[in-house]
């Protein structure tokens, strides 16, 4: 009885340790310009940072807690905080990851692997590009585990056939296969259903910033990043590894028997690349008037009524948890926002540039982007744009910025912070392959992080203001 | 009888797997193996499943296939598998989710045992918890880990009598049966004393006191358990010494010994704070270790009694 009482308070030592988080904050002095609710949002804040980064509880339990530490402190009424739960972002964030599912569901890869060796030709330098390129813009609108987990296959097989043709070969695994991992993990900031964390921005911009970013928007301002970012991370990649130069000839001959083996596409297929290419098309034109949620819902309905995916499929695949995590963040960050913090913090920031001479934009957007990457490494880039969002917005107003600019920052450095198997979704999946070493994310990691950082400062001083 | 062997990977565990087996085979024992994959950040856990899902619609191995491939390939190596003409493990079923709460593929063993090698994911000490609380074990092997802190936390922990196995551990052929006066001791002197009879091992009996009155105390329960060798006609020596347990247990565990130990009798929180004789002793000798738990004596006699 003890020694399992023991076992699992050891195993939510970090719970307890984040409640007497909240309990110290509680009884520390508030600073002055901190509003009482301000300071007890922030100890929310911290206990939040505490459970994403350590995991002790279940994560939508961290949700719960969220709202229900925010009754208790009486930062907004029930109705309020029900309603900060559900918006059309949760909406948008629900139907990408639907309509991702639906995709996955189908066997569309090896069509697709065989379709990309047909348009590289057998050089692995080519093969290579046309992984990263198709990793990007599949994962700039479908987002990155979907992606993943298409073309992970996909690469696998490749992998395999080139294997039997010359022996075992780790480096060409390796190319590959942190094509797939970096092409998916860097590429979510194309478009906003690219990831969660572009959609909780949006939702900030929209309930706290006054400022309605469209789908068509955001690609104006990501995707020019995104196509810069395609050459330079298939550089890192190659250069990191050191592949020589072969063919992939053989493995073609191989390949194209097992892929006519698989028959031609369905009409679910065709059906499923229908319905996405209708809802990335209203998302592109109707956005503005019906914003996102909408037209994804429309989709996710086509995908049922039409029977591509069916109730269990959804459940089957769609972390909900996940999505409840979401919401009870972005409730946080409104929390953040309306309780004084996130201007408390902001100033406070502000006070600390401005006493040092480095109030101005270049100083500013590193400042929000380092924090934003740290952070991240830690506690997962929705969680950090959920964390920041507000604070990040507030800075602007203070300094006089554009908010979008400001947030495109904290999205893209946030995406940016990929150092470890565990830091991105790709890179997991990736890792699960068994064919790729920890410390090698770290070893490309550090240099596409660098250019990433270095490409968004220059964006954000000389590109976005002209948008 | 059921064991239970939990191993880490394809290379480190060769080890123990193989010497799980060899005791699975003098005992007549039906063997689980239980492979935990790395644990999953929650946020992306629902991602790789279906990633794995994709992996397998294509036929392609993943990690925790290709380690349960490698134990299937020593197992039937060793002959504990029972084999078709073409030498192919004969599949009671493949593998399933679920089974358990974990995914479980079923073997047909040799001389009717059953053989499951089993897979789950996440934190080895809360999974290997879960294995023994949905699963009615009689012993659990585990492969000695660099980390420390995971021994002990695994002899803490985990309910039954567990065998800690060191790398490149060789089967036993004699017991230290390390005993002291306190009712903790019992349990793993009827351990020892069955497994001896089963395993054709000579016992060497250790009882140490710090002080010299103290090993004459000792004396009379040393000759208790030198008469009950006797009578289950087990080969045994034996010797109380004075010093430190810590000390003279490490001296006197070479390879060739399987060490027993009662589990200690010291509360839960001390031992959870500054460990235990046994958890010292499996940390640092070179032997295999065994904790014989307390509460496992009925487990005990029932098992031997089958």
């Amino acid at each position: 009885m003890l020694r399992t009482l023991l076992f699992e308070l050891e195993k939510r030592a970090w719970l307890v340790v984040s409640l007497l988080a909240v309990v110290a904050i509680q009884l520390s002095p508030t600073p002055s310009g901190l509003t009482f609710q301000g300071k007890q949002m922030l100890a929310i804040v911290l206990m939040a940072i505490i459970l994403y980064i350590t995991e002790p509880v279940p994560l939508p339990a961290v949700a719960t807690l969220i709202v229900l530490l925010q009754a208790f402190y009486r930062i907004a009424p029930p109705q309020e905080l029900a309603r900060s739960l559900m918006s059309d972002s949760l909406l948008f964030i629900i139907s990408t990851l639907v309509l991702a599912a639906a995709v996955i569901k189908q066997n569309l890869d090896q069509r697709l692997l065989w379709f990309l060796l047909k348009l590289t030709g057998p050089s692995v330098a080519a093969v290579l590009f046309g992984f990263v390129v198709v990793c990007s813009v599949l994962t700039s609108f479908l987002g990155e585990s979907a992606t993943a987990s298409i073309m992970l296959p996909v690469a696998l097989v490749l992998i395999q056939l080139f294997s039997e043709q010359t022996g075992h070969h780790p480096r060409f695994a390796s190319v590959l296969l942190f094509a797939i991992a970096f092409g998916c993990a860097y590429a979510g900031i194309g478009t906003p259903s690219g990831g969660a964390r572009n959609a909780i921005m949006l939702e900030y911009w929209d309930r706290l910033g006054a400022v309605q970013v469209s789908y068509l928007q955001w690609i104006r301002y990501g995707y020019p990043l995104l196509l810069v970012q395609i050459p330079l991370l298939y550089l890192v990649v190659r250069r990191s590894f050191q592949f020589e130069a072969a063919s992939l000839r053989e493995s073609m001959v191989l390949l194209r028997r097992r892929v006519r083996a698989g028959g031609r596409l369905h009409a679910r297929d065709w059906l499923t690349i229908l319905v996405l290419g209708v809802t990335i098309l209203a998302w592109i034109f109707f956005s503005s008037a019906w914003g996102l949620g909408i037209p994804g819902i429309f989709g996710v309905s086509l995908m049922m009524i039409l029977g591509i995916l069916d109730w269990d499929d959804i459940n089957h695949r769609v972390n909900w948890g996940v999505i409840l995590l979401y919401a009870g963040s972005v409730s946080m960050g409104v929390g953040v926002y309306t309780s004084g913090a996130a201007d408390w913090v902001g100033v406070s920031l502000t006070d600390f540039l401005n006493r040092h001479g480095l109030n101005h934009g270049m100083v500013l957007f590193f400042a929000v982007g380092s924090i934003a990457m740290a952070m991240a490494s830690l506690t997962g880039t929705a969680a950090t744009v959920a964390i920041l969002g507000p604070v990040v917005l507030r800075l602007s107003a203070l300094t006089h910025n554009n908010p979008v600019i400001m947030g495109m920052v904290l999205v893209v450095t946030s995406a940016a912070a990929n150092f470890t198997p565990m830091s991105s979704p790709a890179c997991t999946i990736v890792y699960g392959s068994g064919l790729v070493r920890s410390r090698d994310y770290l070893r490309v990691g550090w240099k596409m992080s660098l250019i990433s950082f270095g490409l968004v400062l220059i964006f954000a001083r000389f590109v976005w203001p002209h948008l | 009888m059921h064991l239970l062997v939990c191993i880490g990977g394809e290379t480190y565990s060769r080890g123990t797997l193989v010497l799980a087996a060899e005791f699975a085979v003098r005992l007549g024992a039906d063997l689980s193996v239980l492979y935990v994959g790395r644990a999953v950040s929650q946020l992306h856990q629902k991602e790789v499943q279906i990633a794995k899902e994709k992996l397998a619609g294509w036929m392609i191995e993943t990690t925790e296939m290709k380690v349960l491939n490698s134990a299937q390939a020593i197992l039937r190596e060793i002959g504990l598998l029972q084999v078709d003409a073409g030498g192919k493990a004969e599949v009671r079923h493949g593998l399933k989710s679920d089974i358990s709460g974990a995914f479980e593929l079923h073997l047909y063993g040799s001389e009717g045992r059953n053989v499951r090698l089993r897979y789950r994911e996440g934190e080895i000490v809360d999974n290997i918890r879960r294995e023994t609380e949905q699963i009615s074990y009689d012993m659990v092997f585990v492969g000695a880990s660099q980390k420390r802190r995971l021994v002990h936390r695994i002899l803490q922990f985990v309910p039954i009598s567990t065998m800690i196995i060191k790398q490149h551990a060789t089967l036993p052929n004699r017991i230290l049966l390390c005993v002291k006066k306190s009712p903790s001791s019992r349990p793993a002197v009827w351990f020892t004393l069955q497994a001896a009879r089963l395993l054709r091992m000579p016992v060497e009996l250790l009882a140490t006191a710090r002080l010299p009155a103290g090993a004459a105390r000792l004396t009379g329960l040393i000759e208790h358990y030198v008469k009950l060798c006797e009578r289950f006609k087990i080969p045994c020596t034996s010797s109380v010494r004075i010093g430190s347990a810590h000390e003279v247990i490490l001296r006197a565990a070479t390879p060739e010994h399987l060490v027993v130990l009662g589990s200690a009798g010291t509360g839960q929180i001390r031992q959870y704070l500054f460990g235990s004789l046994p958890i010292w002793v499996s940390q640092k000798v070179s032997a295999s270790v065994l904790v014989v738990k307390q509460e496992d004596r009925q487990g005990l006699r029932s098992l031997f009694r089958k």
